[in-house]
């Protein structure tokens, strides 16, 4: 858990990133899509998703494309995208050094 | 026999303290009463409006909204995020005080936050954007007063200084009510930072009494300062008139020098009043000035030569409580009628760093100003005279040999 408040991605976070990966997509399609994927496991509730996309919106991560009516939908910026590789390769040596412990 | 549909609590807290007031609600819930998500003003001042109905587990929370638009107006869930919210079985019933309320009766649902470090992010843009508040609060309630009322000394032994202590009780009051709202949620927020759950271990029974005395004593406060400041209004119009009495009335001897005492060449004449307020006097009393005297004098003089000028003289007289509360007094007086209660702060900076230079008489303190007639001020003890003249004829603007000075000085001989 972070000492601050948003310094490192979380959890939650990290799957937002995840789900704008593979398109754009509004709110609800994130939060299931989060669902989904992490078969249930990891589900996002409305008020996180929310500050989640709030803040991404704010730090140029996700811009938004279009909104219709009640919907709407955000993309990825390149920024986001490097946010979430950088996270990927810190969970992967995460993963890496424990795997090598674990052979140890 | 029916029972009332609606009914009215007060709440054990304040908005802010969101992990007692989910609990409060929640248990409220259980009870059986529910808040009413119909209330068009929702915990704006009172007590908390609930329908009365079945016991049921329903959890309530209060998410901080990370931009709330200013001091009065919150910024509402947008209607993707309340569909959201009501996908994942969460139901909006209103926003006030930078936290938006949600509740749930499916024991099934997510939580509204499922991720503490989100969380503790969104109260801390809520802390932000309420900074602005506090500095708004600070100006209004004390600098904006400062800077708009007018001599405030002056007026307050006026109006009333007993007005001061509700006054102050107030905002004292909303201060500190803008502080303990800052803890709170500086509290909250590390609190979730360190992964703490907000609910747990909150008992709202612990704080609710005192909470509510306080609500309350706030409320008599406000009541009870606008009953009296309406009384003293009312008070005042029928009384004013009636306040103000000719000169010939004042009882005993006359603590001041009047005009008669201060004309020292020629012959004097007192005029007959053209209306309620020449020639006449109010007295009265107050808790920083037990004397408060308002002289107000015309007549005639004339000189050796045989000419006629007409004077008037202004003149507020104070025996204050203590001469340090005279000294401020004099102070205050020595500008104009229409000063502010800064431009005398920052007169009183230049005076400490420039002094004037005063009239060489036997008092504490004396200055002279044109407001936008001649005046003087003086101050020995705990007594205060301010004074303003004017006098004219046909030929001539002013009247020769009556100066400041000389009616300084006429008026220093008899004070105490």
């Amino acid at each position: 858990m972070p000492t601050h408040s948003m310094e490192n991605l979380t959890e939650s976070m990290f799957y937002v990133l995840m789900a704008f990966q593979t398109g754009s997509m509004c709110g609800v399609d994130v939060a299931d899509f989060v669902r989904r994927h992490t078969g249930g496991r990891v589900i996002l509730g409305p008020a996180t998703l929310y500050t989640v996309l709030a803040k991404f919106q704010a730090e140029n991560y996700i811009r938004e494309l279009s909104a219709d009516g009640r919907k709407r939908t955000y993309c990825m910026t390149q920024k986001g995208m490097d946010a979430y590789q950088n996270e990927l390769e810190r969970l992967r040596a995460c993963l890496h050094d424990a795997e090598k412990g674990a052979v140890l | 026999m029916s029972k009332r549909k609606n009914v009215y609590r007060l709440p054990p807290c304040p908005l802010y303290d969101a992990a007692c007031m989910e609990r409060w609600l929640t248990d409220m819930a259980a009870a059986g009463l529910h808040l009413d998500a119909d209330d068009p003003f929702p915990f704006l001042v009172g007590p908390a409006r609930f329908v009365r109905g079945k016991p049921e587990a329903v959890r309530y929370r209060m998410d901080a909204q990370p931009k709330p638009k200013g001091f009065l107006f919150d910024t509402v869930p947008d209607e993707e995020q309340l569909a959201l919210a009501k996908s994942l079985g969460w139901t909006y019933v209103f926003t006030r005080g930078g936290f938006s309320c949600y509740r749930s009766d499916c024991p099934g649902a997510p939580e509204l936050h499922t991720d503490r470090a989100v969380q503790a992010y969104s109260v801390k843009k809520l802390e932000q954007a309420m900074r602005p508040n506090w500095f708004l609060l600070f100006y209004w309630l004390l600098l904006y007063p400062l800077m708009l009322f007018k001599t405030p000394l002056r007026n307050l032994i006026r109006m009333g200084s007993w007005l001061l202590l509700p006054l102050f009780a107030v905002v004292a009051l909303s201060l500190g009510v803008s502080i303990r709202q800052a803890i709170c949620l500086r509290k909250m927020r590390k609190g979730l930072e360190t992964g703490i759950n907000p609910t747990q271990n909150t008992d709202w029974k612990r704080s609710a009494r005192w909470y509510r005395l306080q609500k309350l004593a706030v409320a008599a406060t406000l009541v009870t300062m606008f009953v009296l400041a309406a009384f003293r209004v009312c008070g005042d119009r029928a009384s004013l008139p009636d306040r103000r009495k000719p000169l010939e009335d004042f009882p005993g001897p006359v603590p001041f020098a009047t005009l008669e005492t201060l004309i020292f060449d020629g012959s004097y004449a007192q005029s007959p009043a053209f209306d309620r307020h020449s020639n006449s006097f109010a007295r009265w009393s107050d808790l920083l000035a037990p004397v408060a005297i308002r002289w107000s004098e015309e007549g005639v003089v004339r000189l050796p030569d045989e000419t006629d000028y007409r004077i008037q003289l202004h003149l507020d007289y104070y025996q204050a409580r203590w001469p340090f509360v005279a000294r401020l007094l004099a102070e205050e007086c020595s500008g104009s009628e229409w000063d502010s209660g800064l431009s005398i702060l920052i007169r009183k900076w230049k005076r400490q760093n420039h002094p004037p230079e005063q009239f060489p008489l036997e008092v504490d303190y004396a200055a002279a100003f044109f407001d936008p007639f001649p005046g003087v001020v003086l101050q020995k003890g705990s007594t205060v005279i301010r004074a303003t003249f004017y006098t004219w004829n046909y030929h001539e603007s002013s009247l020769p040999a009556f100066s400041q000075l000389q009616l300084a000085e006429g008026l220093a001989s008899r004070m105490p």
